[in-house]
């Protein structure tokens, strides 16, 4: 039961993080999508980004517990890398919707085009962008496992393999 | 009871992660509105029409998207390979 119930964290986890990928590379790509969908996506991009840190708690914990004692130099920027990002996004996310031309007025907040707001939203996409790419680069290994796992062999998984 | 207490556990578990998380957020987005101030109107950027200016395109579209999975593949093999950047 327990095995199962972690099996099927794990798995949630995988398209989890394989969707948040997806949604950040369509947000860097207001071309493609449109502003319309590129605010409404920001807003939507709050709920997968809660899960992937909600999946990731015990880490989140345990890092936090063990960040002052941690011996490994490479866990530790680990860990301040993840702050860092989680800053950014949310910053992303919070400066976007400041400057928002069509979700926040749809639903009667009125915004204005702030030019500092706007900065802080153009600025900060870049060093996301980096971050991201460093994330990934940090977890690759458990990642690359995981999407092989679970999208390539896919329902072939059996429920004892480890 | 401690059957209710049990199963109630997990949810409290997952709000309790939720409530940290909000207010790690409301930190951050208290901490940019005390820096920049809130938006007012006279830092106003004005463009004829934001909206406009991002009217989706194929090959606009197609060619920012590729760019940017570029980039941050880039940015991630990189630093793996180059950088050593690795648990």
């Amino acid at each position: 039961m327990i095995r199962s119930s972690s099996r099927f964290r794990r798995a949630a986890a995988i398209y989890i993080d394989v969707a948040l990928l997806l949604v950040l590379l369509l947000l860097f790509s207001p071309r493609l999508t449109g502003l319309p969908l590129h605010e409404w996506l920001g807003i939507a991009l709050g709920l997968p980004l809660l899960v992937h840190l909600v999946l990731s708690w015990s880490w989140i914990h345990a890092a936090t517990a063990r960040f002052a004692t941690q011996p490994s130099g490479r866990a530790r920027a680990n860990y301040v890398l993840n702050w860092l990002l989680f800053i950014l996004v949310v910053i992303e996310v919070v400066s976007g919707s400041v400057i928002s031309n069509v979700a926040l007025p749809a639903i009667g907040v009125s915004t204005i085009n702030d030019r500092a707001w706007r900065a802080l939203h153009n600025q900060t996409l870049n060093f996301t962008l980096l971050l991201i790419g460093i994330h990934v680069a940090m977890n690759w290994k458990s990642f690359a496992a995981d999407v092989h796992r679970y999208f390539w062999r896919g329902s072939n998984v059996r429920a004892d393999d480890p | 009871m401690n059957e209710i207490g049990a199963a109630v556990r997990p949810f409290v578990q997952i709000i309790s992660r939720i409530a940290w998380i909000t207010l790690s957020a409301s930190v951050i987005t208290g901490a940019a509105f005390l820096w920049l101030g809130p938006p007012a109107a006279a830092r106003e950027y004005h463009v004829k029409s934001e909206i406009g200016r991002f009217v989706p395109t194929a090959g606009h579209g197609l060619l920012q998207f590729g760019g940017e999975t570029f980039l941050l593949v880039l940015v991630a093999y990189a630093a793996r390979r180059w950088l050593r950047i690795r648990l």
